[in-house]
């Protein structure tokens, strides 16, 4: 038997459910989950790896879409298989009877509950909506495409 | 007092309109990261609604790096 080295898959999952503290960390309210939320942004916008909270600057605007985006559905846990650990939202993205008329390209997906901090940017090919919906349709939530994943 | 149309109906940039006076057609795009469906309504040639329906394929990794002893 010999050892090997490694960064240990449940930690990996741990992260993602914020057990671990390097850093300082924050008080937290609970042992639930955040509230993350996805909020769309123009193609002319700038977001990046860079970017480190939600801010209205960039996001798109029009009749019946809200700044801030919507909610999202979260009832999958983080998972972990071949080494790595997922985490996919369990419902699409959805924006309902919304005119944008100006070219977009860009999700950001950020935790309201801390902040508004930023977790990640997503593009897309570029799209105007008018008087219609708009889906984002998440992908399926395993170690090889799930939307988020820690190897 | 008027009669509602009968007719089935869909929310345009002109207000509710009969399906059936209204051209429909989708286009699809597949790009490398997300398959895209736009569901187009036309009205004598303007554009009165476009839905748009993205797929993302995949989402983002990150990858874990350890520091090797000796």
């Amino acid at each position: 038997m010999a050892n090997t080295a490694a960064i240990c898959n449940s930690f990996k999952t741990e992260l993602l459910q914020g057990i671990h503290a390097f850093g300082t960390s924050v008080v937290r309210a609970g042992t639930g989950a955040d509230t993350f939320k996805a909020a769309l942004f123009l193609a002319s916008a700038t977001l990046s790896k860079s970017t480190t909270a939600y801010s209205a600057t960039g996001e798109v605007s029009g009749t019946n879409y809200t700044a801030g985006g919507v909610t999202v559905t979260n009832a999958n846990a983080p998972a972990n298989a071949s080494d790595i650990t997922y985490w996919t939202p369990s419902a699409s993205f959805a924006w309902t009877t919304v005119t944008l008329g100006t070219a977009f390209d860009c999700c950001l997906l950020y935790n309201s509950t801390q902040s508004n901090k930023a977790v990640a940017v997503f593009t897309f090919s570029s799209q105007t909506v008018t008087a219609g919906n708009f889906t984002l349709t998440q992908p399926t939530n395993d170690q090889t495409t799930g939307l988020l994943r820690l190897s | 007092m008027q009669e509602p149309d009968p007719r089935p109906m869909i929310w345009t940039t002109k207000g509710n309109l009969p399906i059936d006076i209204l051209e429909y057609r989708t286009e699809w795009y597949d790009a490398p990261d997300d398959i895209t469906m736009a569901e187009i309504y036309t009205h004598r040639g303007e554009v009165v609604r476009r839905s748009v329906h993205v797929f993302k394929k995949q989402g983002a990794s990150m990858g874990a790096d350890q520091a090797v002893f000796g």
